[in-house]
């Protein structure tokens, strides 16, 4: 009751400031400051003469304030996005700005705003700020900060802005927009906003256009060396039409060049004799590589605020795994268990990125699911990748039962920044907030 | 956005206005040429973070010494004058740190101990224009040279917004329009301390009549009829001097009124009119009278919020050494102070004789119809009609024969009024009925009297050296009109001071030496803001400033480097392609306040920092290209296109000067 009715005060305290910071240029910041100052000097006007800048300003602003009331600029904008972004990375995209009116329109700045979604109470507490272990006990415990951060969050991007350089009536002129999307999933492009402040430069009029859009931004990945998962090829049931190009079933498909590392047993000799170079004959494939990427979505107690790191995590290795020659399985449990496959002839590792990019943490999912389904499944794989929230009996029951079925894997747990290593674990590689990027650039399989 | 500077010469301009105002011109100028002086300068300091959060902490102390000595030599209001007069020079090492510094401003960390703690925060805070407002706000205390002050400062404030116009608009519009602010600004001004005089006059009347009934110069409520026993305070209201020839002085009023009805006295003509001062700036009450025995008092006091009634013995006729914004005056002689300091220590000039105020022949004679036959009685048992001269001092004996003074309030019959129940069967009462009968009596023997209400000066103090005035010796008494003045006439038997007396705490006397060490300092606080010790204060700060500057650079916390990326343009070749005339460029927005930041990329200043300058900086592209090459290709430029970036500049300066 006490959080939703402080959640509602943030909106409007946010929605005040969001007024004012869109309204006040800085120097129109320093002018009200100035006479807000000059109000409080100058409340007895027998003693200071502050009244004077005080009647000054409030009179500048209202000037600046009764301009703003007028602004009907006949721009027409067109955003041209490209088909995806990554979290952490600039992405550069184009504003096509069209003058229609009959006038040259100049210092008028665009706004390309995205939209901005108000979290509700089980949001706000599911949400992690890093930045909150640096703020004082009051802002810890009111939350505002962290509020703000969950709604930058949530926008996913800070809004762009660039001042339009001048454009003469009848003509367009394009502008590069540049962003840096905070978090993977989905942006949410609201429209635009127009600015022109007045001519003291105190106040902004503001004229808005819808522009929704949408655009996935993919997670944010790690450099890291490519892993050595084992190659041990196994029988795949209903697994022919996957294999494209290798395989070892006894049905002929055609002739090939030969590759090396092809086994001699498939050379066909009488092509060889004709054409003078090696030919080997293709099978279709019932036998291939295939490894699992398993995401760890279940519920732990620091699990939401590890999460997204995770995601990070299994996304650099989705892009290390070799999908040419491997198919690679990402499993994870949500509603239901979930298993999406690349490599081969499902193409590479971009549609494992599009799925992590909108997977979602649960935690109200037991871990004896994900347990369940990847044990289910554990015989068509030859090597798993597990990449887990925590380092507890059932993660590492898990990790026992698929050594035990003969595969490889590769353990990598996430953990709190300020959480020791546990001690005894057996080729895990642990990954800790805020060094997970310097442990994978230094991981050595 | 390009960072927020002031243009050069403006925060001088504003140090003068500040030096002007007050009174502190060289130091001011001697400030003003310090902070302009870097723009006439090759060389920067280049300062670790440590040095600079070692100023900023500097200027804090400072700052919080200076408070805390506002606070003890001022109270309230004036207190914050004194802090603000004070900022330009206290602050003035965080604008010397930015103009001579190598950065563009000062970094947050220095600024917020939450930043210095975390020490990632790359961001600088600009105080070139927050400064600026420090200056004006600081210039603006005390009333002369108002409409010079109002000019200049929208000379300063238009100057000051000048760079930071929108260039979609005209220059000549934006002048229009800034006349038209200024015009409006004066009218506004104009309305404000219209409507601010209007408030003064009325507030403290409206909240007088709701709040503060005691203190009301209309309206005066006594305790006649009430039961039970009165409780006096033993706090010191005021400190009395008396100098030893002059005439003692008992009482001292501090209002009077000529109504009475349902045991509350009235003041008709209720009007106050201002005080004028005299040719020695001294409030003058009523003429100097002339050939009367004079006298003076001195007296110290508490006013609340800056405002009370003034305590005055008969005939007071000068008030001297009362700062006060205002000081009005009635036609009963109650006197009101506005806008006072909360502290004060003034003295009172008096000729007992000399208070000639007019008398209101029916107000004055009033006389409730309930009362006559009692009163008319005991007139004319005392025989008052016939010897009008003498009914202050048969009254006097009448009531100290028969009464008896008591702050045990008591009745004996309860369906008599309760003055008639006083003067008929109890005999006993405090100085209000003492007062009310009195005047009622000799109103009724035909001499016009008012009601006064006051204290009574009768304690002396050996540790003060003068009398003191406690909340308990508030008395009242009458005031007859006889031989063309007005007198006081006392009719409380005298032992009420003793008696009252007996009644204090037993912790009086360690309570008056702590009130006596209060009343010192603050006197002494008093002593230094009349000797504008404060200004004197100013003046000790900039040889502190200096100091610190010297301590900085002999202990080597600052080095000099020589040239920075400002000033680069003008000649050395120490790198290639620093002759390059781009540099002018750069430099000539870096005079109009549209600096490029130390390590900005000239790509990002043209894009981010000089966007809103798009009437000149379009046709920069190619010269900042050619500028790159030049500056970072290791090939250089060709002949040609090192003759082309010369020529782009020298024409763009050619396009500036048509």
């Amino acid at each position: 009751m006490l959080r939703s009715g402080l959640l509602r005060n943030f909106r409007r305290v946010y929605r005040i400031d969001g007024w004012f910071r869109t309204h006040l240029t800085p120097t129109g910041y320093l002018v009200s400051f100035a006479t807000v100052t000059a109000a409080v000097i100058g409340v007895n006007p027998r003693l200071t003469l502050a009244v004077q800048i005080f009647s000054l300003l409030v009179s500048l602003l209202a000037v600046a304030i009764a301009w703003s009331l007028w602004f009907r600029p006949r721009l027409s904008i067109h955003r041209v996005l490209p088909s995806m972004a990554t979290a952490g990375e600039p992405l550069r995209y184009r504003l096509r700005v069209e003058n229609r009116g009959k006038r040259r329109q100049r210092e008028i700045a665009v706004v390309d705003e995205l939209q901005t979604h108000w979290p509700d109470v089980d949001d706000f507490r599911r949400y992690h700020d890093p930045a909150d272990r640096h703020r004082n006990p009051f802002d810890r415990v009111v939350g505002y900060p962290r509020w703000l951060g969950l709604i930058r969050h949530l926008r996913g991007a800070e809004n762009v802005t660039r001042v339009l350089p001048a454009v003469p009536p009848g003509t367009h002129i394009e502008v590069e927009m540049t962003l840096r999307p905070l978090r993977r999933g989905y942006l949410r492009f609201a429209g635009y906003r127009l600015v022109r402040s007045d001519p003291f430069g105190l106040f902004n009029a503001l004229r808005r256009y819808s522009g929704p859009a949408r655009l996935l931004v993919l997670p944010r990945r790690y450099p890291l060396n490519p892993p050595r998962l084992a190659g041990g090829r196994i029988y795949q049931p209903g697994g022919v039409a996957l294999a494209a190009n290798r395989g070892d079933s006894e049905e002929f498909v055609s002739l090939r060049d030969y590759r090396p590392g092809d086994s001699l047993r498939d050379v066909h000799w009488r092509s060889w004799a004709k054409t003078g170079k090696p030919i080997v004959k293709e099978k279709r494939p019932e036998y291939f590589t295939r490894h699992a990427l398993i995401l760890d979505t279940c519920g732990t107690p620091k699990g939401a605020a590890l999460f997204e790191e995770a995601v990070s995590v299994a996304a650099s290795f989705a892009c290390r795994v070799d999908t040419d020659e491997h198919l690679l399985d990402l499993l994870f449990v949500g509603e239901k268990a979930f298993r999406f496959s690349a490599g081969r002839g499902l193409g590479g590792e971009e549609p494992l990125l599009k799925i992590l990019a909108c997977v979602e943490y649960r935690d109200t999912v037991d871990f004896q699911r994900l347990h369940d389904a990847v044990l289910r499944q554990a015989l068509q794989f030859s090597a798993g990748i597990l990449v887990l929230l925590a380092w507890d009996d059932a993660r590492r029951a898990l990790v026992d039962a698929l050594r035990g079925r003969g595969l490889q894997v590769l353990i990598l747990v996430l953990l709190p920044s300020d959480a020791p290593e546990p001690a005894g674990a057996r080729d895990v590689v642990f990954l800790p907030l805020g060094r997970v990027a310097e442990k994978l650039a230094l991981w050595r399989q | 956005m390009a960072a927020m500077k002031p243009p050069p010469l403006l925060l001088g301009a504003a140090l003068l206005l500040w030096g002007w105002r007050a009174e502190t011109l060289p130091l001011a100028v001697g400030l003003a040429v310090v902070l302009e002086l870097p723009f006439r300068l090759a060389w920067r300091w280049r300062l670790r973070d440590k040095d600079i959060n070692y100023i900023v902490d500097f200027c804090t102390v400072v700052l919080a010494a200076w408070v805390v000595y506002a606070i003890a030599i001022q109270t309230s209001a004036h207190a914050v004058i004194v802090v603000l007069q004070g900022l330009p020079v206290i602050v003035f090492p965080l604008i010397a740190l930015q103009r001579y510094g190598d950065r563009d401003g000062l970094p947050l960390s220095a600024l917020s101990l939450r930043h210095r703690r975390w020490g990632r925060s790359q961001r600088t805070v600009e105080v070139g224009y927050p400064y600026l407002v420090a200056c004006l706000v600081a210039a603006s205390p005390g009333e002369r040279g108002a409409t010079v002050f109002f000019l200049l400062i929208v000379v300063l404030w238009f100057w000051a917004l000048w760079p930071r116009r929108n260039r979609r608009y005209a220059a000549g519009m934006w002048l229009g329009l800034a006349f038209l602010v200024s015009a409006g600004a004066f009218a506004l001004n104009g309305s404000i301390l219209a409507l601010q005089a209007y408030l003064e006059q009325q507030v403290p009347e409206w909240l007088l009549d709701w709040f503060d009934v005691d203190r009301d110069p209309y309206r005066r409520s006594t305790a006649l009829g009430s039961i039970g026993r009165l409780k006096l305070s033993d706090a010191i209201i005021m400190r009395v001097a008396m100098g030893d020839a002059a005439p003692v002085v008992h009482l001292l009023r501090t209002g009077s009124y000529n109504l009475f009805g349902g045991n509350v006295w009235y003041a008709r003509s209720r009007e106050f009119a201002p005080v004028s001062l005299d040719e020695k700036a001294n409030w003058a009450l009523r003429p100097v009278p002339g050939g009367a025995t004079r006298g003076r008092v001195e007296i110290v006091q508490d006013f609340k919020q800056g405002t009370g009634m003034l305590p005055l013995p008969l005939g007071a006729y000068r008030v001297v050494d009362l700062p006060a914004a205002t000081m009005q005056r009635n036609a009963l002689g109650s006197v009101k102070v506005m806008e006072t300091p909360d502290f004060a220590d003034y003295r009172i000039a008096f000729a007992p004789t000399g208070e000639t105020d007019p008398v209101f022949g029916g107000d004055d004679l009033q006389i409730p119809e309930q009362y006559r036959k009692t009163l008319d009685r005991i007139v004319t048992t005392l025989g008052l009609r016939r010897q009008p001269r003498a009914a202050p001092d048969r009254l006097t004996e009448y009531f100290n024969k028969h009464f008896e003074y008591s702050l045990d309030l008591s009745r004996i019959n309860g369906e008599l009024p309760p003055l008639e129940d006083f003067l008929l069967n109890t005999h006993s009462g405090h100085c209000e009925y003492f007062a009310t009968a009195t005047v009622l009596l000799l109103r009724a023997a035909g001499i016009p009297a008012r009601y006064a209400a006051g204290f009574s000066v009768q304690e002396y103090s050996a540790l003060e050296g003068r009398y003191i005035v406690r909340g308990s010796h508030g008395h009242a008494w009458a005031l007859a009109y006889l031989d063309g003045h007005w007198q006081d006439v006392d009719t409380t038997p005298p032992v009420w001071g003793t008696s009252d007396a007996e009644h204090h705490s037993s912790l009086i006397a360690v309570y008056d030496v702590l009130s006596w060490l209060w009343v010192k300092f603050k006197e002494w606080r008093l002593l230094q803001s009349q000797g504008h010790d404060d200004r004197t204060l100013l003046g000790w700060l900039a040889p502190l400033v200096l100091l610190l500057i010297w301590r900085l650079r002999h202990r080597r916390w600052v080095r000099r480097s020589r040239p920075t990326p400002l000033r680069v343009g003008s000649a050395s070749a120490d790198w290639p392609g620093s002759d390059s005339e781009f540099y002018r460029i750069i430099e000539w927005y870096g005079r109009r306040g549209w600096e490029r930041s130390a390590g900005e990329p000239l790509r990002h200043w043209l894009t981010d920092s000089l966007s809103r300058d798009r009437a000149h900086h379009e046709s920069l592209d190619e010269m900042v290209r050619l500028h790159y090459r030049y500056r970072f290709d290791p090939r250089g430029l060709e002949s040609e296109q090192r003759a082309r970036l010369s020529a782009l500049v020298q024409d763009w300066f050619a396009r500036l000067d048509r």
